[in-house]
């Protein structure tokens, strides 16, 4: 009984934390679509075209730096309770669940997306285009191991 | 009550006639007596700067106030009607007021929507006001206009757009940078245009700006007006690895940087990105520049297209303020007329008019030598001073802000003055507040 409230507790975390990592990796996705916006019309010189306020470059990529970092800090939360969920309590081969292999792919794209910005000058538009692609892929793990979980 | 403005602006009159009827600030003691000395004019104020010279007055007799507003207007000048008479326009009631609300709103201005014209409008009334030359028509009038300005600003977004190409630089920057506090300029050459970019920078708070020009004693003359530091042109590309805002304007006939120096820049500033402001002409840069990641190049002529973009951006706003205006002189007579009306304010004038009078007719009576021009010029001086008497307490009267406090100063005009109107449970309806105020 009391095994099992540790597990419903190690659970319920591992979802939070899950899901607040993907918010954060959302946040920066959305930053990344209007940086792309924003630097578009700084490039073709139309300024007032879509006429939406946008906020600046720089706090865009400052916005995106930040929820990136959070969340890369949350899913590694994410993937270490994961790990301990299956070893521990459901005692799987976790290394060979599909979404596992997506979560460990996705922490590693955004570590290398941080590492890439700041160690060899990856910014702007080429920091932002890797930013929404690993959103894309994100939802598309998350997708994949619902269905996993269905089949 | 009439009000009038006779004056001239800048699209009615040449400069050199508004230079001639200018007033300057430092006669405002003796110019403001002068006009609310004028028989028929109750109060008034002046409005004077490089683009319009408008006198403001209000009187009782519309003829008389039309002429003796000119005759102060011509006189004060010592300037003959003849030169002046094609330039001049007058507005009377609502007419003038839109007139005074579309100059606060800066709908008249030479530049729409330019910020200036309220705090020249509101220094008018100030030194009006110091000096007791208006009266409380004017006063609502002006509070009313200050307002009207205010919600404009707050519903459209007339002074939002850059016009001036400096400017627009500077609010480029802000599209590229979450804030200039502390970003490092570089000033390339010098000019006119430089240094106004560089005042307009400067102004943001930015930090270190850079002076770089061939003769390196001219980079210190520069630096030394606007607390920069001047640098060697050989030096140019080192600093340029710091600096966010680079503003090129040198007299060179050729392109001076080129991609591949700007390549070499940004990858050792790991693409941090730089805005080039090339306001050369020749250009200075080469156009490709800007084809490089992270790097935002506008040359003279983007910024120019970008000014008149803003421009048919404010003309826009412009119509959407128009509309606002005549809504809110509808509102202001409606008021107005209430407020003449008010029964308190009838019967506070009466009663003093009435002592007035009994008080002329037992005058002329011992003055039975007096001549009639004399006996005229004796009723004018009482009537005014009445009206000054009055003047303070209708002011009060009028700017009590909610409907309980005017219940309260109803019922305590009533004990002071000893007048028969009693407050009403109604007052509302006799004093309808306004939004905005």
């Amino acid at each position: 009984m009391m095994g099992l409230k540790i597990e419903t507790i190690f659970l319920y975390s591992h979802i939070t934390i899950l899901v607040l990592g993907v918010c954060c990796f959302g946040v920066s996705f959305l930053a990344g679509l209007a940086y792309i916006l924003q630097q578009k019309r700084l490039k073709t010189k139309n300024l007032n075209s879509p006429s939406l306020p946008l906020p600046s470059l720089e706090e865009l990529d400052q916005v995106a730096m930040r929820s990136i970092f959070v969340g890369l800090l949350l899913l590694t939360g994410g993937v270490v309770s994961g790990i301990y969920l299956a070893h521990v309590f459901w005692k799987s081969s976790w290394l060979s669940e599909p979404k596992f292999v997506f979560a460990l792919v996705t922490w590693g794209w955004y570590l290398a997306v941080v590492v890439l910005r700041n160690r060899f000058g990856w910014r702007g538009i080429r920091f932002f285009v890797l930013t929404v692609v690993g959103f894309a892929f994100l939802l598309f793990t998350f997708a994949l191991a619902t269905l996993w979980g269905w089949l | 009550m009439n009000f009038l403005v006779c004056g001239l602006n800048h699209q009615s009159a040449p400069l050199h006639i508004r230079e001639r009827l200018d007033f300057s600030k430092q006669d405002k003691r003796k110019y403001l007596k002068r006009l609310t000395q004028c028989d028929s004019i109750h109060a008034g104020m002046v409005v004077s700067t490089c683009n319009r010279v408008e006198v403001y007055a209000s009187g009782t007799y519309t003829d008389q106030l039309i002429q003796d507003t000119k005759k102060f207007l011509l006189d004060f000048h010592a300037t003959p009607a003849t030169e002046v008479d094609p330039f001049l326009y007058f507005k009377l009631n609502r007419e003038a007021v839109r007139h005074l609300f579309r100059v606060a709103a800066s709908l008249d201005s030479m530049v729409v929507g330019e910020p200036q014209i309220l705090g020249q409008v509101k220094e008018a009334y100030f030194d009006a006001s110091g000096l007791s030359c208006i009266d409380a028509f004017f006063d609502r009038l002006l509070q009313k206009t200050f307002s009207v300005a205010k919600r404009i600003r707050r519903e459209t977004s007339i002074s939002e757009h850059a016009i001036s190409v400096s400017y627009v630089a500077v609010k480029l920057a802000g599209n590229i940078f979450s804030t200039l506090e502390n970003k490092k300029v570089m000033i390339l050459g010098a000019g006119e245009m430089a240094e106004l970019t560089a005042k307009h920078l400067q102004n943001q708070k930015t930090g270190e700006i850079f002076f770089a020009n061939r003769s390196f004693q001219h980079s210190a003359e520069l630096a030394g007006e606007y607390r920069g530091i001047p640098i060697h042109l050989d030096d140019f590309e080192k600093y340029l690895l710091n600096v966010d805002i680079l503003v090129v304007s040198t007299g060179a006939p050729h392109y001076l940087i080129k991609p591949a120096q700007i390549e070499r820049v940004m990858k050792e500033r790991k693409q941090a990105p730089i805005f080039i402001i090339d306001i050369s002409v020749p250009r200075n840069v080469d156009p490709l520049v800007h084809e490089l990641s992270e790097v935002y190049l506008y040359n003279i002529d983007d910024l120019k297209t970008v000014a008149s973009l803003n421009q048919e951006a404010r003309a826009k706003e412009a119509k959407k303020a128009e509309k606002i205006v005549e809504v809110e002189v509808e509102r202001f007579y409606e008021n107005i007329s209430k407020l003449e009306a008010s029964p308190i304010i009838q019967s506070l004038q009466s009663k003093y008019e009435k002592v007035r009078e009994e008080e002329m007719s037992r005058l002329e009576k011992r003055l039975k030598n007096t001549s009639s021009p004399d006996l005229s010029l004796i009723h004018r001086t009482t009537s005014s001073l009445v009206r000054k008497i009055l003047n303070d307490p209708i002011l009060y009267l009028t700017q009590s802000s909610s409907s309980l406090d005017r219940y309260k100063q109803v019922e305590l005009f009533s004990k002071i003055f000893d007048l028969k109107e009693k407050p009403k449970s109604n007052l509302k309806e006799d004093f309808e507040p306004d939004e905005d105020d």
